[in-house]
């Protein structure tokens, strides 16, 4: 047969043109058709963070995983894609994956993280920064739950709950009916990203009234941190801050544009970046402005330096300071003031200092004013958290919804501020003005819809570092919105050293990952034996088509005869 | 008796070592236990092939071993049928290569007149254009004259003349419209039952080509008996209009995959049955 066929082929190719493409197309279409791109599932996942700060490493080390889906409830674990849901998520289970060598984790987050209840959220949340304090080699990925997600993951859980004890027959009948499931990213392994820029943005309002006027500073910094940059949307932290901030850049350049209000104090507002990653953004502006220019308001004759961090929520207001201020000194009377306004106008709010001492020995900075307290700025920062430790500060769960950021409430603490400083710009002491005198009323209040529009658009997108170029329409935005209401607005760039750069990102953050349907390699050997019996069925049932034929020629003789 | 179990204590050892190596077992049994359970034994077995994971890397061996089940079960009954049937000893090749080359030319004719008098159907999804569907169905009568023009071009017997062109329009479309997808789906990560289905109805569609030549030769012969008229003519519409019957089953009964698959097997098996009936009643009669 086969010399017929070759003979045949020759004589093909020879004499006809045509019949050579027919059979030439296919072949090279086969030769070339690559692997189906189509999957089960094809799905979104963002993956922990991976970062060096200050030379040390953190997060996930790993973006590439190609290995099958178990739940942690399977014997075996090694090698395997670990799928948890948050509902079930523990540390010891995270643990558990880890130390048995899992080839990665990867963890399904409900759409709707508000519908959670609160106590599985606040368990994450302190879990977080555990997740993040060393380095994982395995890849750890987050997805967002949907209907075949959910099916992938009782499928997996089915398979990996039922082994062990079954008999043969069982786990034969197993193979055939159950699916497990490969999980495969597209993406590339993770690479330290060179040369990038964080960005941040600062603007004045001058104030009038001779030279060397004093300056008083306001700063928040704008980025989000949580386990996974692209999950972390950082309402309150630092949202609320931002939103505060632009508020009072708002309100003071109303006040600043009147010849009768225009106070003989300089205001610099500055939008931080990189806050999370110990504040690098603040740190380069403070070395460009001491030491790298003659003149600048940050060197002399500074006030304050007033740091807004998460305060978008709760009912106190702790004033942060690495040192007590003295009496006589604008900071003190800030601290008065805040004091006053708060007890006279807002008595439900609990309002308190803070005193924390900066540890240098320590690798992160505790809060922003640190960085100013470092360089022999006054400064403090207000927060409603009462400790920087707080796991709200660095969490994916920091959205924008009710609990986390409540638009009323950060509008009276827009107010508490906007009046207090007020009050120390205009010299407004109590021997002046009585404790519940308002200024910020009628037109030049704080108005609620306005901060509710900003936060609104501060969590439209994730903010992490990492995410937040100097491209990125989020910084174009907050640079036009800043240039409103403030002058000399100018953006301040970052970059690591290259020979020893204090922060390194990395990419592949966010993937697409499929989730493939396979069966076992047992499953394609019992298959194989089941088509090679059938085969030799067919090979007996066409060999002896003659005896049908002869019963069928037997059945017909009788009817032939008749007609 | 003795050389099997020493054959299998063996085997056994050696799977188990693999099965070591491939789980990080720690700790290796010293000795082996000298019964042999056969189930356990079994169970091992099945262990050790799950434990070969580097096997079912995709693009790897195993997604390969898949396609190559699939392209069995699909492409041996061909095979055997051609060696069986006495084709090869007959010089076949070369005529059923002509068939298979009539089926391109029959199947493009079939797509451009399709592509031309049949406007795409605009319908909303799951509605399905019954007319429209049997129209189509319509010109698959196309395939009857493909074949007829095979076997007009081809002397001899009935049946070799049957075989020669059902086997070559089987073949081209197994080639044509099997062999692609199952290159491309069959070896992917992705495991699917269709590919096995796919082949399994490459099987089915042998014998209902086979049926449907030796239909179209009983219609056209001219000593067919005026009392065989009416049932090959029916058994040719039923031939034609099979997928379209096929379709409007599916639509009707909603049926699975597997029952669908089952439903075409037996009906054309009965197909198949009849026109065989008529076959040996015929050519036995006179």
């Amino acid at each position: 047969m086969f010399e017929e066929a070759s003979e045949v082929f020759d004589n093909m190719f020879k004499s006809s043109f045509p019949l050579t493409f027919i059979v030439f197309i296919p072949a090279v279409l086969i030769l070339v058709s690559p692997l189906p791109a189509e999957a089960a599932h094809e799905f979104t996942v963002y993956r922990m963070q991976q970062y060096d700060l200050q030379g040390q490493p953190y997060g996930t080390r790993n973006a590439i995983l190609n290995t099958e889906a178990r739940t942690v409830e399977a014997e075996v674990l090694s090698r395997r894609c670990v799928i948890m849901r948050l509902a079930d998520f523990s540390y010891d289970k995270y643990q558990k994956a880890l130390r048995q060598s899992a080839g990665a984790v990867v963890i399904i987050l409900p759409k709707n993280m508000s519908a959670m209840p609160q106590d599985i959220v606040q368990q994450f949340m302190e879990l977080e920064p555990e997740m993040l304090a060393t380095e994982t080699i395995i890849p750890v990925y987050f997805a967002i739950e949907d209907d075949e997600l959910l099916s992938i993951y009782t499928q997996t859980l089915t398979s990996s709950s039922s082994q062990g004890s079954l008999s043969a027959a069982e786990v034969l009948l197993h193979t055939a009916t159950a699916n497990g499931f490969q999980m495969v990213t597209s993406g590339a392994q993770s690479k330290a990203v060179s040369d990038w820029a964080i960005t941040s943005v600062e603007g004045r309002l001058a104030g009038v009234g001779g030279e060397e006027l004093p300056t008083i500073v306001v700063v928040a910094h704008y980025d989000s941190f949580g386990v996974a940059p692209w999950l972390s949307y950082g309402a309150d932290s630092n949202g609320s801050g931002v939103s505060m901030l632009l508020e009072l850049s708002r309100l003071f350049s109303k006040l600043y544009t009147y010849k009768r209000t225009h106070a003989a104090y300089n205001l610099l507002f500055f939008v931080s970046g990189g806050g999370k990653f110990n504040y690098q953004g603040t740190k380069r502006w403070l070395e460009d402005n001491l030491d790298h220019t003659d003149s600048s308001l940050l060197q002399d004759n500074v006030a304050f330096v007033l740091c807004l961090d998460t305060l978008g929520n709760g009912d106190s207001l702790y004033l942060h300071v690495s040192k007590p201020p003295k009496e006589g000194t604008p900071q003190y009377s800030l601290l008065k003031e805040l004091e006053m306004v708060v007890g006279s106008q807002y008595p439900e709010v609990k309002f308190s200092m803070v005193h924390k001492k900066i540890n240098l020995a320590d690798d992160m900075l505790a809060w922003e004013h640190e960085r100013f307290g470092i360089r022999r700025l006054p400064a403090f920062t207000l927060s409603h958290l009462p400790s920087h430790r707080s796991a709200q500060r660095s969490s994916i769960m920091d959205v924008r919804s009710v609990p986390h950021v409540d638009v009323s409430k950060l509008s009276r603490n827009t107010k508490v501020v906007a009046e207090a400083l007020a009050r120390v710009i205009y010299n407004l002491t109590e021997k002046v003005a009585p404790g519940d005198l308002q200024i910020f009323t009628e037109q030049m209040q704080v108005q609620e819809e306005h901060l509710s529009a900003v936060v609104e658009w501060l969590t439209a997108q994730p903010r992490a570092a990492q995410l937040v170029d100097k491209d990125s329409s989020f910084v174009s935005t907050l640079e036009y919105h800043m240039g409103r209401y403030l002058k000399d607005v100018k953006r301040h760039y970052v970059k690591a050293d290259k020979r020893d750069p204090e922060f390194v990102f990395y990419d592949q953050l966010k993937q697409t990952m499929n989730a493939y349907r396979v069966k076992p390699a047992i499953f394609d050997l019992l298959l194989a034996v089941c088509i090679a019996a059938y085969l030799g069925m067919m090979y007996l049932a066409i060999q002896n088509f003659g005896l049908l034929y002869s019963v069928v020629r037997r059945v017909t003789q009788p009817k032939a005869k008749v007609h | 008796m003795m050389l099997v179990t020493t054959g299998r204590v063996i085997l056994r050892n050696s799977l188990f070592d693999s099965c070591c190596y491939r789980s990080h077992l720690e700790a290796k049994p010293k000795s082996l236990p000298v019964v042999i359970d056969s189930t356990l034994g079994f169970h091992r077995v099945l262990l050790i092939f799950s434990h070969l994971k580097i096997l079912g890397a995709p693009g790897g061996v195993m997604t390969l071993f898949h396609f190559g089940n699939c392209f069995a079960l699909a492409y041996f009954p061909y095979f055997i049928t051609y060696k069986c049937s006495g084709l090869s000893e007959y010089n076949a090749f070369w005529r059923c290569v002509q068939a298979g080359a009539t089926y391109l030319f029959v199947q493009l004719c079939k797509m451009l007149f399709l592509a031309t008098f049949f406007p795409t159907w605009e319908g909303g999804a799951g509605v399905i254009d019954f007319i429209g569907e049997f129209m189509k169905a319509t010109v698959d009568l196309a395939d009857l004259l493909g074949l007829h023009l095979v076997m007009s071009r081809n002397a001899g017997k009935g049946e070799y003349k049957i075989m020669v062109a059902a086997m070559g329009w089987a073949t081209a479309e197994l080639v044509m419209s099997r062999f692609l997808p199952l290159w491309v789906g069959a070896r992917g990560i992705e495991f699917d039952w269709k590919y096995i289905q796919m082949s399994f109805d490459s099987n089915i569609s042998l014998v209902h080509y086979i049926a449907m030549a030796a239909v179209v030769w009983m219609f056209t012969r001219y000593d067919l008996p005026k009392s065989f008229r009416l049932p090959v003519t029916v058994l040719l519409a039923l031939c034609v209009y099979k997928a379209f019957l096929m379709e409007l089953f599916v639509h009707v009964f909603m049926l699975g995959s597997w029952t669908l698959l089952l439903v075409k097997a037996v009906l054309t098996g009965a197909i198949a049955l009849c026109s065989l009936f008529l076959f040996v009643t015929l050519v036995h009669s006179n």
